[in-house]
């Protein structure tokens, strides 16, 4: 399969952005999903201080 | 159509046939399952205080939200070689996945996910406190014993109260299982980062592991030549096996090959065995306990070997690793753990090398406390004392001592409080 060095370039600057994107949104979906599956609902505050009722 | 059937059939009832009496004969060798390659010193790290060492103090908080998600910050300072840091981590399981991340204040991010085909796995992959006998009995032996439905009698009530106490056996150590796993440390300063994607299969008798780390594809090949490709693979790949042969003995083998740039390509080898009895029985009360008196500690499967012991060997590097492991009883663990360097005499490599480290440790787990100790022909001590004060709230203290340096020894000690909430 040949690769001209444009796609390559495009292809590497498409990863670049999936990186950054990947480190900024992985914890905030995994807590996402943790939020909203959890039986009781727990409340945001306990993000913070696990004291909170 | 009938005839394609039975040409159908009689080709592939041969290969049923071969089928059966393989496993037939795996049954009467009566196989054991060996756990992936990467397991196969584990129960010495699991004695070892390295893993558990601090540095500095540090304090721990986790939020259990529910049974599958968790949260928690950590902090630690005053560790001489690394800054005061802040670690938050989250991590979410379900039944067919796991998800953990794990983010400091600097903005690394330490990502895992983990896919379960078929099976559950056997360890518990969160990191999490330890189950322990105080906090999943309630044991207390300062309370009388279980009060049970018939009239109190003393014969009676000592026979009926291990009964009513004995907690429900744990799955065996290793066991079949069939994960997808994917591994990212991401960094902000370029080129730091990693990402490793593993496929693990551990079955009845042999077990097989395929990882890749920063694979790429499409990376630029070496000399660029007319017709020829244009692109090349980089990365590192490995390949690593375990195959049970006796009841007790498995042996198995890694293949590791590195390109990280393209063209120039390595690769190394690994052989191991393993020997880990089956085990006559379950692991003995400790002597300290009056006979016939309910045993507050955490129970093991009877079918988990009592000792194990473990060699590899790296060909290309000339690195041998041997360890062992024993149970002694219900309480205690003795570990000991050789590392020899040994390369030949070569011209390009210099005068061949010979050196080896040796550690002894034991691990000590009483009610609410457990305790770590190791020494090392380095000259090394170092021990780890691990204690729960109180349900969620543990107290965790270490040192170690260097004595070949010089002046008396040098020293590190470390102070940690985990809470869990």
């Amino acid at each position: 399969m040949a690769l001209s060095e444009e796609n390559r370039e495009r292809i590497i600057k498409f990863f670049g952005l999936a990186k950054r994107a990947f480190h900024i949104a992985f914890i905030p979906a995994i807590l996402y999903i943790g939020f909203s599956t959890s039986v009781p609902r727990p409340s945001l505050l306990r993000l913070i201080s696990p004291l909170a009722a | 159509m009938a005839e394609t059937t039975s040409v159908a059939h009689s080709i592939l009832a041969p290969v049923a046939a071969l089928a059966d009496s393989v496993s037939d004969f795996k049954k009467r060798q009566k196989l054991a399952c060996t756990g992936p390659f990467e397991n196969l010193h584990r129960e010495t790290k699991g004695v070892f205080p390295t893993l558990h060492l601090i540095q500095g103090a540090k304090f721990d908080v986790t939020s259990m939200m529910s049974q599958n998600f968790q949260v928690s910050h950590s902090f630690s300072w005053g560790a001489s070689q690394q800054p005061p840091s802040y670690h938050f981590s989250a991590g979410y399981q379900a039944k067919k996945y796991l998800l953990h991340g794990q983010v400091d204040d600097q903005g690394n991010l330490s990502a895992r996910g983990n896919y379960f085909w078929a099976y559950a796995p056997s360890t518990p992959a969160l990191p999490h406190l330890e189950p322990h006998a105080h906090t999943e009995h309630q044991y207390d032996p300062n309370l009388p014993p279980h009060p049970t439905d018939a009239p109190v009698d003393p014969a009676t009530s000592a026979a009926a109260a291990p009964a009513a106490q004995a907690p429900p056996t744990p799955p065996p150590f290793t066991k079949p299982s069939l994960t997808s796993k994917f591994q990212a440390q991401l960094t902000n300063t370029p080129g730091q980062s990693m990402v490793q994607y593993e496929h693990d299969w551990v079955g009845e008798t042999c077990a097989i592991n395929l990882k890749a780390i920063n694979p790429n594809p499409l990376d630029a090949p070496a000399a660029r030549t007319v017709g020829g490709p244009s692109t090349s693979t980089t990365g590192i790949f490995s390949v690593s096996g375990l195959q049970s042969i006796t009841s007790s003995v498995s042996v198995g083998a890694e293949w590791v090959y590195t390109r990280l740039r393209p063209g120039a390509g390595e690769s190394n080898t690994t052989v191991a065995v393993k020997w880990a009895p089956s085990s006559p029985g379950p692991v003995p009360a400790p002597p300290s306990l009056p006979a016939g008196f309910p045993s507050p500690y955490m129970p093991t499967n009877p079918a988990d070997p009592h000792q194990v012991f473990a060699a590899s060997y790296a060909l290309s590097q000339g690195v041998a690793q041997a360890s062992y492991w024993r149970r002694l009883n219900q309480r205690l663990e003795v570990a000991a753990d050789v590392q020899m360097l040994i390369t030949p005499n070569s011209l390009a490599g210099g005068p061949g090398r010979r050196e080896g480290i040796a550690s002894v440790g034991f691990k000590l787990d009483t009610v609410y406390a457990t305790m770590r100790g190791m020494l090392d022909t380095m000259g090394r001590v170092s021990a780890v004392l691990e204690e729960r004060m109180a349900p969620g709230l543990s107290f965790q203290v270490c040192g170690e001592i260097d004595y070949s340096k010089g002046g008396g020894g040098v020293g590190k000690v470390g102070l940690g409080f985990t809470l869990e909430a």
